[in-house]
């Protein structure tokens, strides 16, 4: 970030944790996510219920098809099903798990036919998990393109 | 990822490098980062700058009002002032820095003002940096909400 003749009033803030980083909790916390990563390509069905907090926080952007905000277990699952329903075909390869802190943050390639047009999304994702004494508390997948998502399903 | 309603093809790929390749090298890096942070968070606009490889490659999602792609330091300025120059306020929070074998994913909270419009976008972004002897020689901002900064901008 560098200053231009059109620079905006810019301000930048750290909230980062001090001595946070890779830390024994955070190499434990990254594994948890790649176990899960594992099991589900295994086909574990119980994978999902096992990783998550029972007041686990989901969201989605809003834009999104089937975007939205859900808290629990039920509530979660319920906004997954609606984000399974939109594509008839969905790839996702793990690229890189990083980890900080309480924080894992997965490195994504999602590549996605929707079921609606048939049109190809294809795009890195950030899926951000927020992780507390073991389980998942917050869930967080950040999309390369929402609105090249919304065109895909023919949204927009 | 959870269980039923799966789409009619599903695959999940990991090709998570293994954990024991977070080396110390990856370690400076996230410390190099954040002190790139500190030292811009204190007035030095351009100290990120500074750790870019001449070759390095900058992405935006292209449903961005200011997205692209740029291939070094200079096309690179050129396209994050194109950026600041969408924006009349731009307020940055980076809340937590985590690694991965040869990447760094800042979480940031970002809230912008558009100069077009007066209208704010608000939301988490994660900026992904991959680094090669100590330089980035990749960077990719990954936003919430494309569609939620378009719409912000007056473009949807």
């Amino acid at each position: 970030m560098t200053g231009t003749t059109e620079s905006p009033q810019f301000e930048l803030v750290l909230s980062v944790p001090k001595g946070e980083g890779m830390t024994d909790t955070a190499r434990a916390n990254r594994q948890l996510i790649l176990d899960y990563y594992i099991a589900r390509k295994k086909g574990d069905p119980d994978a999902f219920g096992r990783l998550v907090d029972k007041d686990v926080a989901f969201f989605q952007a809003s834009s999104l098809p089937y975007g939205g905000e859900a808290s629990g277990v039920e509530a979660a699952q319920a906004l997954i099903r609606s984000m399974y329903a939109t594509w008839r075909d969905l790839r996702v390869e793990v690229l890189e798990l990083t980890a900080g802190g309480d924080l894992v943050i997965a490195y994504l390639m999602l590549t996605l036919v929707s079921r609606a047009t048939g049109g190809r999304y294809h795009g890195p994702t950030a899926e951000v998990f927020r992780i507390r004494d073991g389980k998942v508390v917050q869930w967080r997948p950040i999309y390369w393109d929402t609105h090249q998502v919304r065109q895909v399903c023919g949204v927009v | 990822m959870a269980d039923n309603v799966e789409p009619t093809s599903f695959s999940l790929v990991v090709s998570v490098p293994d954990e024991g390749r977070i080396s110390d090298t990856v370690r400076a890096d996230r410390e190099a980062v954040l002190e790139a942070y500190r030292a811009m968070a204190a007035g030095d606009n351009d100290a990120l700058m500074k750790m870019l490889d001449p070759n390095v490659t900058f992405h935006q999602a292209p449903g961005l009002p200011y997205g692209g792609e740029a291939e070094g330091v200079d096309d690179l300025l050129k396209l994050v002032g194109t950026m600041f120059g969408t924006w009349s306020k731009l307020h940055v929070d980076v809340m937590d820095v985590a690694v991965g074998t040869d990447v760094v994913i800042a979480y940031l909270m970002l809230d912008g003002i558009s100069r077009a419009t007066g209208s704010r976008y608000v939301g988490p972004t994660c900026e992904l940096m991959r680094l090669r002897d100590s330089k980035i020689v990749e960077w990719r901002l990954m936003y919430w909400d494309t569609y939620g900064v378009r719409k912000a901008c007056g473009l949807a």
